[in-house]
């Protein structure tokens, strides 16, 4: 009855509250770049507006964005909220839900173009679906104001002849006449805001100015930045502190700071927002440790996000790690620890084309997928690969004959992963092509360089940077099973390998013993040369695959191990494994030890790790590990984490993020989650609520090994 | 040159500073009524038995020459009076349900592994700790032992129950960094009777030993009903007092994970009594230490 060329009245849905779909329907035939801006001009004109808190930084509280049918979203450029489409749907009037039906099949159609959603998705894949982060430039806004983008765009404008890149600059203009629509509205509704603070007339006085005017005070450029992150949806802080760090040392007030700063963590926190990476180097090499990062790790004390990335050099000063450890204490598991050295020579050794200034802007992003802050437009987890998924079925086939020896089980199982590589891979390119063409994102096109230079989308290669990072899911898994056969089936010759592939099937169904002898196999993560070895050669052959593979996005394909929550439903797809894992259970978190079978501590865990050619996966190898609570308390304690972090650093991990919480505590949260409300753990690569997460991932959390310190 | 070992531990963080890995030797002259590494008292190898961990798959009763393992109502029963702790059966099992406790292994073995973690010694200060069992009942190994680590440039403790010839302490004394010395009970009459051996010659080796400039922590376990006694803590505190090098006093208050491990031994004449102390009771016990302490009482 609908189809992709129906015509939504745009003036039914701006009634009907959608500004967002009645500015995408009204120019059908313009292409989508003018299309999708002129969605976004509507949006910031008649879209909801946040109430103002009475805090000195505005929007603040929750995004108005999560509310409507199709709304703004960083990640896929619109979001479709089919639950608030069908509960809208029988209460309008029947010319209202014409122009709906009309409206939700235009956007099934524009997701359709991306014939790939979800995105390199094949039988072996696991996460990734095409979401996507980005951090924005929020100094060149700080220091340039949003009106000498408009001049920008109105250059690039009146130079350009081909059509394409003047409906690119014409789009642009449109979505600045939104913003600015936006920030009147905001001035208005602060204006008359009931709510009679002291801060209010300051932040008057500042936004009056800021965004579009160069931010002059350490006030007006946290009111620009904080402004910034609504504008973009609520993604990356990024690198905070070094933008922030010449508006503070003009006017250096460290209690003032903090509570701005805090608040503007409660805000990123309130929207799940994500990462921020502080610290680090400068781009002449020397340390870039301000007293700004401080600030930020003292603001963020107790908030669950921004996610906190410090990046850490041997020359890292002791106040900075006191300053870190005091945060962990807060117990929010922030921050995760990154190793400079390591990041900035596997960053170089990626040929990425990367200048030196831009590479000293490293930062997770999301979760903690490796972007540059600014100017990326990095594929944030794209795709994953399930190891064990594959294993499964080169072990389907290769132990259907006893004959199979165990470097043929190895090298069935590289070359199956070869093609699930490259089929996946392919898949993302398609895709990738698909989203240059028909997904265009207009707000990264203004705010990520260089776009508004080269005249071109975000999505089409606008940006500078342009690789894709992704997930590799269950190497533990893979080197505990390929351990367990060595020794179990091929040297000890316990079953034949046919009798281990029925087992298998039979999910070890009456053969615990053997279930049991497999599972005393040497593991990953005990500093055991053997299996570690495995773990080495089978990561490189993949970490290798996964990098030579042609990227149409440009950059490359980077490798990562960030499992964030799912590890837990990874797993659930794979059956039974040669490491006595059973069919169901949760995957390897990430890239460190299948969870509990690290038994050797924690010395012996991060050698294994390191052992693993971890700057090839330079898209983030993420460790977690647990420690007690007492672990922050007391000087030894420390003394001794810290030379934990560091001696790991020396040889050659990349990061470890820590959580600071008791067994018995997490126990009690399983039984009372009332009463835990406020506990947070840290898993993947970010920190969450313990309360979120679903009863099979609280089972995992609470099943790691939890070290002491002292 | 071997010695016989019951387990290398690393990332140990009780015995000595920063992070370090901690050689446990078997073998012990005391008997102390509430040893917490019981497994560590007799120098032969063991065999530990844990009948709860044991799911059925019947590997033991078949290889077990001295048919020492049967199932009764469904339950595995082990024989301890025929099991010759030979090892045979332990090598099927792979639930933790048999295991054997104590081997011999060389100075290069355990070297070996104690320098694993040589590079975070060399960031957090720390190294490798000789433990027991009593290390100066396997003198020779010891000192072998510790001589290698020495040249490796490792922090050395060394934890003693003192219960030796002082020439053994002071043949030692170039090699450690840092004694930790026990001290169990200050009533010469208690002493013999909670340990089974005499106080006055570990008394006697400490204060020779302080005198060769060795420097001490000393520990002490205390058990409510035997040892925790105002006598007892004063009497710490005026040894204590003593010495010139002492450097702490670790209140070490008993805990009963030591019982399951008696259990696995096959022993049953528990002392249901004894459990973990209230927080309260190890706080007042360091107050009355540290009241007439010149030196700080910390729990260890």
């Amino acid at each position: 009855m609908y189809t992709p060329d129906s015509h939504p009245d745009p003036r039914l849905l701006r009634e009907a509250g959608e500004p967002f779909a009645a500015g995408f329907c009204e120019c059908p035939e313009a292409t989508p770049f003018e299309r999708y801006a002129r969605a976004y001009r509507r949006w910031f004109e008649h879209g909801p507006l946040a109430a103002y808190c009475g805090g000195q930084l505005y929007p603040g509280g929750l995004k108005s964005s999560t509310s409507g049918v199709m709304t703004p979203w960083y990640a896929f450029t619109f979001t479709w909220n089919q639950k608030a489409f069908e509960e809208r749907l029988p209460n309008l009037n029947v010319g209202t839900r014409r122009t709906f039906e009309e409206l939700k099949c235009i956007a099934d159609a524009e997701n359709a173009k991306l014939q790939c959603i979800p995105c390199g998705r094949s039988e072996h894949s696991v996460g990734g679906a095409g979401y996507t982060h980005g951090i924005i430039n929020f100094g060149r806004v700080l220091a340039e104001g949003l009106d000498s983008y408009e001049a920008r765009v109105q250059t690039g404008l009146a130079r350009s002849t081909d059509p394409g890149i003047q409906a690119f600059y014409v789009g642009l203009l449109d979505l600045i006449a939104g913003i600015r629509a936006w920030h009147t509205r905001s001035l208005e509704l602060l204006r008359h805001s009931s709510k009679l603070t002291p801060h209010r007339e300051r932040l008057l006085a500042a936004l009056s100015r800021v965004p579009f005017q160069p931010a002059l005070t350490f006030y007006e450029a946290m009111v620009a930045y904080n402004f910034v992150y609504y504008l973009d949806d609520c993604d990356n802080p990024g690198r905070i502190d070094a933008v922030l760090w010449p508006y503070y040392k003009a006017e250096p007030d460290r209690e003032a700071s903090i509570a701005l700063l805090s608040e503007f963590a409660d805000n990123v926190s309130a929207n799940a927002g994500w990462s921020a990476a502080i610290g680090g180097s400068h781009a002449d090499g020397s340390p870039a440790y301000q007293e700004m990062t401080e600030i930020v790790l003292a603001a963020t004390h107790g908030r669950y996000r921004p996610t906190l990335e410090l990046r850490v050099r041997p020359d890292m000063p002791d106040s900075l790690w006191e300053a870190a450890f005091d945060s962990l204490a807060s117990g929010n598991g922030q921050p995760a620890f990154y190793n400079e050295a390591q990041y900035l020579t596997g960053l170089r050794e990626s040929e990425l084309g990367l200048t030196e200034e831009d590479l000293i802007m490293w930062s997770g992003g999301g979760c903690t997928e490796t972007m540059i802050h600014g100017c990326s437009n990095v594929g944030s987890l794209d795709a994953g690969f399930n190891l064990p998924l594959v294993l499964a079925d080169t072990l389907r086939r290769m132990l259907a004959e006893d004959s199979v020896t165990f470097d043929e089980v190895v090298s069935a199982f590289k070359s199956d992963m070869r093609g699930v590589i490259q089929k996946v891979l392919g898949q993302l390119n398609d895709y990738f092509s698909a989203r240059a063409l028909y997904r265009p994102q207009p707000m990264r096109s203004l705010l990520m360089d260089d776009c508004v230079e080269r005249g071109r989308d975000f999505n089409n290669g606008g940006a500078r940077y342009n690789w894709s990072v992704v997930n590799v899911a269950g190497l533990a898994n893979i080197a505990d099973s390929l351990e367990a056969m060595r020794t179990v089936i091929f040297t000890e010759k316990a079953v034949t390998p046919r009798e281990l592939r029925d087992v298998l099937e039979r999910n070890f169904e009456g053969d615990e013993a053997l279930r049991r002898r497999l599972a005393a196999a040497p593991k990953y993560g005990n500093d055991h040369a053997g299996v570690d070895a495995l773990a080495v050669d089978v990561s490189d052959f993949i970490y290798r695959e996964i990098r030579a593979f042609p990227c149409a996005r440009g950059g490359r394909f980077l490798p990562s191990h960030i499992m964030f929550e799912t590890f837990a439903w990874a797993g659930m797809e794979v059956g039974a494994t040669p490491d006595g894992r059973h069919a169901g259970e949760p995957l390897a978190d990430s890239a460190g030890p299948m969870q509990g079978r690290d038994t050797n501590g924690p010395t012996a865990m991060l050698r294994s790790v390191a052992r693993l050619p971890q700057r090839l996966a330079i898209g983030t190898p993420v460790l977690n590990m647990r420690f007690s609570k007492s672990t922050l308390v007391g000087l030894e304690a420390r003394r001794r984490l810290r030379s934990l972090i560091e001696t790991y650093f020396q040889l050659g991990g990349l990061q470890v993020q820590i959580s600071v919480v008791d067994r018995a505590e997490l126990e009690d949260a399983l039984l009372h989650p009332e009463v835990h409300e406020n506990l947070i753990v840290r898993i993947g690569g970010y920190s969450t609520y313990f309360n979120r997460l679903s009863p099979e991932l609280k089972q995992e959390v609470v099943k790691r090994t939890e070290y002491a310190l002292g | 040159m071997t010695g016989r070992i019951f387990q290398i531990q690393r990332f140990s963080i009780q015995d000595g500073p920063g992070i370090r890995t901690t050689v446990f030797l078997k073998g012990c002259p005391l008997r102390c009524l509430w040893c917490h590494n019981p497994e560590s008292a007799r120098p032969e190898p063991q065999l530990f038995f844990s009948a709860a961990q044991c799911i059925g798959c019947g590997y033991c009763f078949t290889h077990c020459p001295q048919e020492a393992h049967r199932m009764e109502n469904g339950v595995h029963v082990l024989n301890r009076e025929a099991c010759v702790a030979c090892g045979e059966c332990v090598k099927g099992c792979y639930t933790g349900a048999l295991e054997m406790v104590g081997r011999d292994a060389s100075v290069e073995e355990v070297m070996a592994e104690v320098l694993k973690d040589l590079p975070f010694y060399k960031t957090s200060g720390g190294g490798m700790t000789l433990s027991g069992g009593e290390p100066l009942a396997q003198f020779e190994f010891s000192r072998a032992l510790l001589t290698a680590a020495r040249e490796n440039g490792l922090n050395i403790c060394l934890e003693t129950s003192g219960f030796a010839p002082l020439e053994r302490l002071s043949a030692l004394l170039p090699l450690v960094d840092l004694f930790y010395f026990d001290c169990k009970e200050t009533d010469p009459a208690r002493h013999l009777e909670y340990t089974g051996v005499e106080r006055e010659l570990i008394e006697s080796n400490l204060v020779r030993l302080d005198a060769l400039g060795a420097i001490t922590v000393l520990r002490c376990p205390i058990i409510p009903g035997l040892n925790a006694r105002e006598d007892h803590f004063r009497g710490i505190a005026a040894l204590a007092n003593r010495l010139r090098n002492v450097k702490e006093v670790q209140i070490l208050p008993y805990h009963p994970l030591g019982r399951s491990k008696l259990e696995r031994l096959g022993k049953t004449d528990l002392n249901p009594e004894w459990n973990f102390p209230d927080k309260a009771d190890v706080e007042r016990w360091i107050n009355a230490v540290a009241r007439e302490c010149s030196t700080p009482v910390i729990r260890g």
